[in-house]
């Protein structure tokens, strides 16, 4: 048999598309014919290497998406730094600063104030993960309109209510806007999950509460962070606050 | 001889099956590092990510499509194809590595340098095939890719507006002709 007819019921082979006499023929081909059987290893080679490439299925996207997140969280935590010159470079830092202190307010004295994290929401800013709603959301977020991001965050949410990040900064704007107890459900079913921002959940969750002044269910909240979560010094430090 | 499958593969399988637990403890364990390997050599924090998310997707994918079996630690494998890959691309930009690369690799153990060199090779022979698959009719191009999808071919020959017939026998021809153009790439090389 020449190469080409080969490699035409190879292909008619593991396609399927042979009938079940010229099948049985073809195996026991097969069988005895060790160039067919190379041909027929680098037909599937060949097939599923470029099956990864041309065709990625639902699995692989949500594989993208979640390591689009979590390069949000581990790379880009700063932020996107922007080229500025001179003046204007000094005009933003200061600028910067004084909205640094107006959020930390350290004279103020609340303790929610003082011991909020995630004031800046992360968006992967390439790929599918980075949706134009999102990125919106982000910008009004990161300006302090919680309300805005909690209108754009809501929608997305409901709709995809698996998504840890949206679901994160959906329940930190919710609790900003005073509507805690929505937030803590949001929040809650996070912290029930398994996503990265499972303890960060937990926390604003305490948070809620503290912006509430119930600080008898925070200190019950605060006393879940393990030990081992980057927020546990600050919720060990809250707790001594409270009590 | 059976292969020694190390205790690590537990991070393959867990980036198979995208458990989110798995996955973020490789980014705690390792992204850091890269990121700081990365930026001390000329590059930035999103190229860090850049890179670091390729070499997980290349892994991944060697573990989901082509049963990868780990037979050394996963981070320093990991570490090591996010350093090769970025000391390709700083090659590709004209850009000159501030760390020795040899050196700075010489604790790592001999698996992990043949687990690395066979994930390049197949990210060579996956280029082959593209190259090879991008040289067919765009009809072929189409029928492929459609197939690939894993859609019923009654679908894909509606969508394609063909008979299911026609599709059957065309998929098998456009497919033959592929395996051709990468039989003929490779004696070309």
């Amino acid at each position: 048999m020449a190469n080409e007819d080969k490699l035409t019921d190879v292909a008619r082979y593991v396609e399927g598309d042979m009938e079940a006499v010229e099948l049985q023929a073809f195996e026991v081909l097969l069988r005895a014919d060790a160039g067919l059987q190379g041909l027929l290893a680098e037909y599937k080679d060949v097939h599923q290497t470029l099956k990864m490439k041309i065709a990625p299925d639902a699995q692989d996207k949500a594989v993208v998406n979640r390591l689009l997140e979590l390069n949000g969280e581990y790379f880009r935590k700063d932020g996107k730094i922007m080229a500025l010159n001179g003046y204007l470079k000094w005009i933003s830092i200061a600028a910067v600063l004084v909205i640094g202190l107006l959020v930390w307010a350290p004279w103020s004295g609340g303790l929610y104030e003082k011991y909020t994290i995630s004031r800046e929401m992360s968006v992967a800013e390439r790929g599918t993960g980075a949706e134009q709603k999102i990125e919106d959301a982000a910008a009004l977020y990161n300006t302090g309109d919680f309300s805005g991001a909690a209108k754009i965050l809501g929608p997305v949410y409901q709709s995809d209510p698996e998504r840890a990040m949206v679901a994160y900064y959906y329940g930190i704007s919710l609790i900003e806007n005073s509507q805690e107890k929505e937030a803590r459900k949001v929040l809650l079913k996070l912290y029930e999950g398994t996503s990265v921002f499972k303890y960060d959940a937990l926390y604003n969750i305490a948070l809620s509460y503290v912006k509430e002044k119930n600080d008898q269910e925070a200190l019950v909240w605060l006393g879940k962070i393990p030990a081992g979560d980057h927020n546990y010094g600050k919720a060990k430090e809250l707790i001594g606050k409270l009590k | 001889m059976a292969k020694n499958i190390h205790a690590d593969q537990r991070f393959i399988v867990g980036l198979v099956n995208n458990d989110a637990v798995i996955i973020n403890d490789i980014y705690k364990r390792c992204a850091h590092k890269i990121k700081s390997w990365i930026t001390f050599n000329n590059g930035s924090e999103d190229d860090a990510a850049d890179i670091f998310q390729e070499a997980l997707m290349d892994i991944y994918r060697q573990g989901k499509y082509k049963s990868l079996e780990l037979t050394c630690p996963f981070e320093p494998y990991l570490l090591l194809v996010c350093k090769r890959k970025w000391l390709n691309q700083i090659k590709k930009r004209s850009i000159l590595p501030v760390t020795n690369s040899e050196e700075d690799l010489l604790h790592i153990g001999e698996d992990t340098f043949a687990q690395a060199d066979e994930l390049e090779n197949q990210a060579r022979q996956s280029d082959l095939f593209y190259s090879a698959f991008e040289k067919l009719g765009a009809r072929c191009q189409e029928i492929i890719s459609w197939s690939m999808k894993g859609e019923a071919q009654e679908k894909v020959a509606e969508a394609l507006g063909v008979t299911y017939g026609y599709l059957r026998k065309k998929k098998s021809e456009c497919m033959a002709s592929l395996i051709k153009m990468v039989q003929s790439i490779k004696t070309e090389e």
